[in-house]
């Protein structure tokens, strides 16, 4: 008996680890199973006497895959002969590329958000002999530059090694042709018919508009109203008004000041000093938390603010439910005499995201050829009017003045804003290379409040001036600049919420000699050595 | 018993202080149910209340109405049970034996145990292994990997240090094997360790989704917490066009549905399962962790 249950528990204990190392094998027949081409099309194009094109690509960054055998890849199928495979890495982005590159292993096609280091990992990449060189394959097909700046890709993405490209670079959603604008101040339009002002383009216009809201706006709800309330975001985006940017460099690249300490900030604060003190400004605007603020402008409480369109759309849809006439409109940047027009977003020849090709997937030629053909038909207009919108007349029809717009049903289904409409249909997904049209061939999608900030919020946006972020940063940098920009909103609280505009002003020259100790002069010194390097390149 | 009448006003001050503490507990639970089932843009409104303003289901519908939920709860629900049942078995076992001094090279196996609780392979080493034994992109991966932990061997291992010697030797003497005194005397008498760890365990297979953002980049293989955490993502991103959720107020058709909803009825779908199994659980989470604690 006791022979026999110490057979029956060894028999058991084997049998677990069995099933344990079986199971931990059943990935990698998996992984087999998956490369298996499909049968051959019958169709009649030359290209389907060839198998399809099989790309597995991976998307790192992305959050959405599309749904299997959805339309669009059907249609790529039939017509194109190629079978694209998605598969989405979760996570970090610079952790997911260095598990790859450890791993020794890439899918044929990957496409990742870029930044500084996952570009480096991409190059990385092609050091370990994964992935191969684009220099020929760009040269070959100048389409794929069409929306990019050589210089930019050179500095940005180019290996520092040896100069070479490993990268497609794709995603140009910050062209300046294409960059939509979302952001800016907004105000509400019904406040300002109901005092009879016209919107605020100075400090000057400010300071009166919010003193006649706060004289003349009742109360909301019971509570009293809230002239002006900032975030982080606004609050920055405010101080440019003095400092016009987050950084100021000179034309001649001799000097350089950070928007934390320019010698205008003084008066960002002694203005902010003003608005406190004469219960203009939002008493929790260093402490709210986002869905405070939100609440605020939901409510119908805040007159000014400064954000991205989300939040306005959001506390529109609110206001608008029980008053048509409620909403808050974008209102142009907010100007000081004398000084440069603030800048608060720059549109730019940058790429945001990388397409990157495998070793093993080029080593086959015909492959590779095949690839970048449909890469190639991808960056036309037709091919990218396509891939996001679909067969014609199924998704998108043509109105009165030429232009596409989405069918009613369709409308309904892409408002949702979630993506799952897209995803079951395949649309947008199989523009590798995330390409617009231009000129634009749709309407433009958006609120009545967002399509007005296009015109009343463009003067707040200009070009990159594509030097100062591709010099890099340096060793200093890394060393002080985590120390230096929070100490911003330490020495706003005590200089906004000083007694009188002396003390607001004593403390701002104490906050900016606090800089010139904690390595602002470092970090300036260094930047601008490694401009000049960058321009001497 | 005469209870005077100190006594009766300390009880009632006790009962009054513990009510409210009690509701401060309950009510940020509370907030979020009622504003999962609000309309998004009441719930943007902010404000302190008790029900939903403008009560709806758009806010589950929009979590339910993806096809691959259903997926995801099925790869959870399957690592929670397969992983804690399995992870509970072994590590007993292992804690069992280790629990004998006369179990030779015991001191060397604590020692690995210790080992690990202080060091890590690392990012890195860890994927290259899980790659290296075809983890990757595999159901086991939820479920090896955390099979043994060295501070739950600890934890049953002291716990049945403690039990009396007495019971076993005396099992021995009826002719007990060793599998047989610990199926039919230890487990029995070490329910409540059994609950606890098993507990332990299962909400840590349920909340985790490390795992999946790490080795699993096959969709139909994602548990439900990386899915969720992926619908909260998709909420939050504020697209030109898509302002979430109310860009046609007119519309029949329109959503009201805001990031903020989402999140709140996400946090229920999240927590709800565990809340049902743990009140099941809970005089054995108690007892467990009482007696593990003073008897280790």
């Amino acid at each position: 008996m006791k022979k026999r249950w110490k057979w029956l528990s060894s028999a058991l204990a084997l049998s677990v680890i069995a099933t344990s190392l079986v199971a931990c094998s059943g990935g990698n027949n998996t992984k087999k199973e998956e490369e298996q081409p499909l049968p051959t099309n019958t169709s009649e194009q030359a290209e389907s006497k060839e198998d399809p094109l099989v790309v597995n690509m991976l998307l790192i960054g992305d959050t959405i895959l599309p749904k299997e055998n959805n339309p669009m890849h059907q249609w790529l199928l039939e017509n194109k002969n190629i079978d694209l495979r998605f598969s989405l890495a979760n996570g970090e982005v610079p952790d997911q590329m260095n598990m790859l590159l450890a791993g020794g292993e890439l899918p044929d096609v990957v496409r990742y958000v870029t930044n500084e280091l996952s570009n480096s990992i991409a190059n990385k990449w092609a050091d370990a002999g994964l992935s191969i060189r684009t220099d020929e394959l760009l040269a070959k097909y100048p389409n794929l530059l069409k929306y990019s700046d050589p210089d930019y890709n050179a500095a940005v993405f180019a290996n520092k090694k040896d100069g070479s490209m490993n990268v497609i670079p794709s995603n140009p959603a910050s062209h300046p042709d294409v960059a939509q604008k979302i952001l800016g101040f907004f105000i509400k339009e019904d406040w300002l018919k109901q005092v009879g002002m016209e919107a605020p383009k100075t400090t000057d216009e400010l300071f009166e508009v919010l003193m006649a809201f706060k004289e003349q706006i009742a109360d909301v709800d019971g509570k009293p109203i809230i002239p002006i309330s900032l975030d982080h975001m606004g609050r920055q985006n405010f101080m440019y008004t003095w400092t016009k940017n987050w950084y100021d460099l000179s034309e001649d690249h001799k000097t350089l000041h950070w928007w934390f300490n320019h010698p205008n900030i003084e008066e960002y604060m002694v203005f902010m000093n003003k608005l406190y003190v004469n219960g203009l400004l939002d008493r929790e605007f260093l402490t709210q938390q986002p869905d405070q603020y939100q609440a605020k402008l939901s409510s119908g409480r805040v007159g000014v603010t400064f954000q991205t369109h989300v939040p306005m759309d959001t506390a529109n849809s609110v206001l608008k439910a029980t008053d048509p006439n409620s909403r808050y409109v974008p209102n142009p940047p907010i100007r000081q005499e004398g000084l440069p027009l603030p800048i608060y977003a720059s549109t730019s020849y940058s790429m945001f995201e990388g397409i990157v090709i495998s070793k093993k997937f080029a080593a086959n030629e015909r492959n590779l050829e095949r690839f970048m053909e449909f890469l190639d038909w991808n960056a036309t207009n037709e091919g990218s009017f396509f891939l996001s919108h679909g067969v014609e007349g199924e998704y998108y029809v043509k109105n009165a003045d030429g232009l596409y717009e989405p069918k009613p049903e369709v409308k309904a289904e892409l408002d949702k804003g979630d993506g799952t409409f897209e995803a079951s249909e395949g649309l947008k997904f199989y523009n590798l290379l995330k390409y617009p049209v231009l000129p634009s061939m749709e309407v433009k999608s958006g609120t009545e409040e967002l399509l007005m900030g296009e015109t009343i919020w463009a003067e707040g946006y200009t070009v990159d001036d594509n030097l100062f972020n591709p010099a890099g940063t340096g060793p200093e940098w890394d060393k002080h600049w985590g120390n230096l920009w929070p100490e911003i909103d330490k020495w706003q609280a005590k200089a906004i919420f000083a007694k009188d505009e002396a003390e607001a002003r004593k403390v701002t020259q104490e906050m900016l000699a606090h800089f010139e100790k904690i390595g602002a002069p470092e970090v300036t010194e260094e930047k601008l050595r490694l401009i000049e390097e960058y321009l001497n390149k | 018993m005469i209870i005077s009448r100190g006594e009766k006003i300390f009880q009632g001050v006790n009962y009054v202080f513990l009510t409210a503490l009690s509701f401060l507990f309950v009510y940020p639970f509370w907030r979020i149910a009622a504003l999962s089932f609000s309309e998004g843009y009441e719930a943007s409104k902010g404000g302190i209340h008790f029900w939903p303003r403008a009560f709806t289901w758009d806010n589950y519908k929009a979590i339910f109405a993806r096809s691959d939920i259903l997926d995801a709860y099925a790869i959870t629900i399957g690592r929670t049970l397969i992983g804690a049942t399995l992870s509970i078995l072994l590590v007993s076992l292992m804690a069992y034996g280790l629990s004998k001094n006369r179990l030779r090279g015991r001191q060397l196996i604590n020692l690995m145990l210790i080992v690990t609780l202080f060091f890590n392979g690392g990012l890195i080493p860890t994927y290259l292994l899980f790659k290296s034994l075809g983890l990757l992109n595999s159901f086991w991966v939820y479920v090896v990997p955390s099979l043994y932990g060295a501070s739950t061997v600890f934890i049953f291992r002291s716990f049945f240090r403690a039990l009396p010697k007495e019971l076993e030797e005396s099992a021995h003497i009826d002719g007990a094997s060793d599998l047989t005194v610990y199926l039919k005397i230890v487990v029995p008498l070490s329910l409540p360790i059994f609950a606890t760890m098993g507990l332990f365990s299962a909400v840590g297979h349920w909340n985790d989704y490390m795992t999946a953002t790490l080795y699993v980049t096959k969709q139909d293989l994602i548990p439900v917490q990386s899915l969720l955490m992926k619908i909260l993502d998709l909420n939050r991103s504020g697209k030109p066009g898509s302002s979430f959720g109310m860009v046609d107020l007119v519309s029949d058709t329109r959503r009201t549905v805001t990031a903020q909803s989402i999140k709140m009825a996400t946090l229920v779908v999240v927590v709800f399962p565990i809340m049902c199994v743990y009140p099941f659980l809970q005089k054995y989470f108690v007892k467990g962790v009482i007696i593990g604690s003073l008897k280790g």
